[in-house]
């Protein structure tokens, strides 16, 4: 759980209005799925929007994450995700 | 690692599709990867992989170009796509199918 809050604390500092969610479906600690919801993703192609998640972990991908499945979301696509 | 990166620059710019990722297209290494081809075979498009698992300076130096963290990595007419996750959301949206009609 440490693991989860490093990396949300690290998106939530580049992403400063980011929410964050993480799962570790294979429980290992390695290969992590990941959703970020922000306003800061309106407007941007997905892959910027990844980048932007991507960069935020640099320092966690060469120490203990290996795959991380990412999901990122604009506020409202959030909401029309939850009504689905 | 630059001789590396010339290599990669020269790759993906001879080959309009090109999937960096573990494994061969006819044994994928990792789940990621199989994906990867699964859609791209979907897609009906010639392709080219390399295996990063052949040689840890290309694993290294894919990541480096591209700066991005995380394997498989697709590039579209030299230009870098995104990885499993990308490839997915863009496929079921239609939009990888329209980006592959342009190569």
């Amino acid at each position: 759980m440490n693991q989860f809050l490093s990396i949300k604390e690290q998106i939530i500092k580049c992403i400063d209005d980011a929410e964050v969610h993480i799962s570790d479906p294979r429980n290992d600690g390695k290969h992590l799925e990941a959703i970020v919801i922000s306003k800061q993703f309106e407007g941007a192609p997905l892959i910027k929007q990844h980048r932007m998640v991507m960069s935020a972990l640099k320092e966690q991908f060469k120490s203990s994450l290996h795959a991380l499945i990412l999901k990122t979301y604009t506020p409202l696509e959030w909401q029309q995700c939850k009504k689905c | 690692m630059q001789e590396m990166l010339e290599q990669i620059k020269e790759d993906i710019t001879k080959n309009p599709i090109i999937l960096y990722m573990k494994g061969t297209k006819e044994k994928p290494a990792c789940g990621f990867s199989v994906t990867s081809i699964e859609i791209l075979k979907h897609c009906d498009v010639e392709f080219e992989v390399r295996n990063v698992l052949e040689s840890d300076a290309l694993r290294q130096a894919i990541k480096e170009f591209s700066d991005w963290p995380t394997l498989p990595q697709l590039y579209v007419n030299g230009e870098f796509i995104g990885g499993c996750d990308l490839m997915l959301e863009l496929f079921q949206k239609g939009e990888l199918q329209e980006l592959l009609k342009k190569v």
